[in-house]
């Protein structure tokens, strides 16, 4: 569940628009707190060689299931700072971290909710980590190790911008 | 798949639900609207105001516009041509369908550009024509035509007049103004004649009707409210709309009343003034104000062009006339000034001309074109002539012609090299294995000496074997060859080389001291 941060979006757009040298300040300041658990996911993620060879990329004429490609799968890991459309339920999500690709998407929750059994998910080397809808191999597990401490920086981070944003009085 | 993502910050925006009843609100509300309409509900306050606000916006935006021309023309030097411009543009407004706001800034344009009155309503009244004819917009013929005035053409390709760049940049202006009158004239009385002609000249009624009711809206609310600024007023319409609607019912009943009063009370008034002087100018002989009464009224003053008498003469008359005169001189101006330059322009393609005489390219060519070479080679040459003068068509002719050459060429060699080899003609020939004398070949001849050859005595030592010496037994003869040089001729001769190097300015290494002695040292 995401931690709900009242007028964080606003904030982001007055930064944006009456203090840029702030919005550059506050963002890099949020990358920093990112990127390594960015990093931690994508080093989850298994390489072309530890993963089932069928899964891997290879030729063929018709592929319908999602082919794997480590670096492919890797630079799908990502971040975003910028608030995204409303969901069903009318929540914005104003920093989110993402596994964008299909396969790391699978790579991410294959064997969750049948039980790591049959002749595919017990392949992947990873194990799960985290509970219910936030359990998977790399982006989860990562976000689950780092126990929170990110969020914790990121809405420090914020508060800290709207608080220099309104001493400066614009 | 839907893609993973775990949000970190988030925020409640509201659930859809919300949107979908705002939105149905908004649907219903409209919908409200429509039926209140059908049925006649009076929702008409808010539409008067909103109608007054138009207005009012109207009249400021054309005050505005007024203003800028009535500087600018101020900024020309003549400043009392403003009411006469001004009636003039709202006279062509009426007649032609334009607005004034359009005609305004075109007019500015014009008097910029030409500093003439005269010309610039002439240019402004010619433009209408055009702008109907060629379907081009009002403000871009106007703005054509200026630039055209200053010697700047481009603009009128658009008009397809059948010239070219080259006589529309060498073209008068005058001329093209004459071209332009030709093909376009009458097409704007045309287009009023047609039904969207005079629903344009309507609307632009409406328009102009429009803007008078803002300024008596404005004038009327500023005195009603007491507001002394515009922007005051503005934001008191607001707050005071129900009871500015029924004011300006109540005015307008009331202004119909007066006008209606004045209107015939003015008629009546005017009538009998001028029936009292007449009658007295009749009595008293003045004919000259009898006259004056009759010349039709354009302005404040008439004409003097019309030979009435000097005291009624403009006064601005001498300031119109050196306005004028100062347009006209400068139009003479400019058309030196694009006679020099269309001159200058001549020269210098001329000049061009000339240059390509001394195409030593061309001239290469030519040369070569002369010499004993081969076909391939002639069409190479004659394809390059052809692509320096720009003859497209013979240029594609000659390369077509030359691709078959080099084909030609190609195939001839192929032909060469798969000929087979000829064979030698004197194979079959034996060859005599005996020698004349019937023996074998290659025979050593036993006991053979070769003559000597032996040289006269007069020969002695100088040249050839000496006496006794056979040829071949005997093969590395003593010579013995003395010189004997003539100092002084070859002293003379090395002196004529140093004179000669000096004066050729290379540096002599001679050693002049062995000369004296007879001995040369180089």
């Amino acid at each position: 569940m995401p931690t709900e941060l009242k007028g964080a979006n606003e904030l982001r757009k007055a930064l944006k628009k009456f203090s840029p040298d702030l919005d550059k300040e506050t963002r890099e300041e949020m990358v920093g707190f990112l990127k390594p658990l960015i990093k931690k996911a994508r080093g989850f993620l298994p390489s072309n060689a530890d993963a089932p060879s069928g899964f891997v990329k290879h030729e063929v004429k018709t592929a319908k299931f999602p082919m794997y490609d480590a670096a492919e799968a890797r630079r799908g890991v990502g971040y975003k700072l910028t608030p995204t459309k409303p969901n069903r339920q009318g929540w914005v999500q104003t920093v989110s971290i993402h596994n964008k690709t299909a396969a790391g998407a699978i790579v991410e929750t294959a064997g969750r909710k049948s039980g790591v059994t049959g002749n595919f998910s017990p392949r992947f080397s990873g194990t799960f980590a985290g509970s219910r809808k936030m359990q998977g191999r790399a982006m989860f597990k990562a976000y689950d190790q780092d126990q929170g401490k990110a969020k914790a920086a990121i809405i420090k981070a914020l508060e800290k911008a709207a608080a220099k944003f309104n001493a400066k009085g614009i | 798949m839907a893609e993973l993502r775990i949000p970190i910050i988030g925020e409640f925006k509201g659930k859809k639900a919300f949107k979908d009843a705002d939105s149905s609100i908004k649907g219903l509300n409209k919908s409200f609207k429509k039926l209140a309409g059908a049925a006649g509900i009076a929702l008409g306050t808010a539409a008067i105001v909103n109608f007054g606000k138009k207005a009012a916006k109207a009249f400021i935006a054309d005050e505005k516009a007024a203003s800028q021309l009535a500087v600018s023309v101020k900024n020309l030097g003549i400043a009392f041509e403003t009411p006469r411009i001004e009636q003039f543009i709202s006279n062509l407004s009426k007649a032609s369908g334009v607005a004034d706001d359009v005609l305004r800034p075109s007019m500015q344009k014009l008097l910029q550009t030409t500093g003439s009155v005269a010309k610039s309503t002439e240019l402004l009244t010619q433009a209408l024509d055009i702008s109907r004819g060629s379907g081009v917009d009002y403000e871009t013929v106007v703005n054509d035509l200026s630039m055209a005035y200053v010697g700047q053409t481009r603009g009128l390709r658009k008009y397809s007049l059948g010239l070219s760049q080259t006589e529309l940049k060498t073209m008068k202006f005058a001329d093209v103004q004459e071209k332009l009158n030709k093909q376009f004239s009458g097409a704007n009385a045309a287009y009023l004649d047609t039904y969207a002609g005079k629903m344009g000249v309507l609307g632009t009624a409406a328009g102009e009707a429009s803007e008078i009711i803002g300024k008596g809206l404005i004038d009327a609310l500023m005195i009603l409210s007491g507001d002394t600024t515009v922007d005051e007023l503005a934001l008191s319409m607001q707050t005071l709309a129900s009871n500015t609607a029924s004011v300006i019912t109540e005015l307008a009943k009331l202004g119909k009343a007066v006008a209606n009063f004045a209107t015939e009370s003015y008629n009546k008034v005017d009538q009998t003034s001028n029936n009292i002087t007449d009658f007295i100018d009749r009595i008293t002989g003045n004919s000259e104000r009898i006259a004056q009464r009759n010349i039709p009224r354009m302005g404040g003053y008439p004409s003097s062009a019309l030979g009435v008498s000097p005291s009624l003469i403009d006064p601005n008359d001498a300031a119109r006339k050196k306005a004028e005169a100062d347009a006209a001189k400068r139009a003479k101006e400019l058309a030196a000034l694009q006679k020099k330059t269309l001159d200058a322009q001549k020269k210098s393609l001329a000049l061009q001309k000339a240059s390509k005489t001394l195409n030593l390219e061309a001239i290469g060519i030519e040369a070569a074109l002369k010499g004993k070479i081969s076909e391939t080679d002639r069409l190479s040459l004659q394809l390059q002539k052809a692509i320096l003068d720009g003859n497209a068509t013979l240029a594609t002719q000659l390369s077509d012609q030359l691709d078959t050459a080099i084909k030609r060429n190609n195939e001839l060699r192929l032909a060469l090299l798969a000929t087979p080899k000829a064979p030698n003609p004197f194979s079959e020939w034996s060859v005599p294995k005996l020698d004349f004398g019937g023996n074998m070949l290659g025979t050593p001849v036993p006991n053979f000496v070769p003559p000597a050859y032996a040289m006269p005595e007069t020969f002695g030592q100088q040249g050839g074997l000496p006496a006794g010496v056979v040829a071949g037994v005997n093969p590395t003869p003593q010579i013995n060859i003395t010189v004997e040089l003539d100092g002084q001729a070859v002293g003379g001769a090395i002196r004529d080389s140093q004179i000669n190097d000096s004066l050729s300015g290379s540096f002599s290494q001679t050693n002049r001291f062995g000369n004296k002695q007879g001995t040369i040292a180089i």
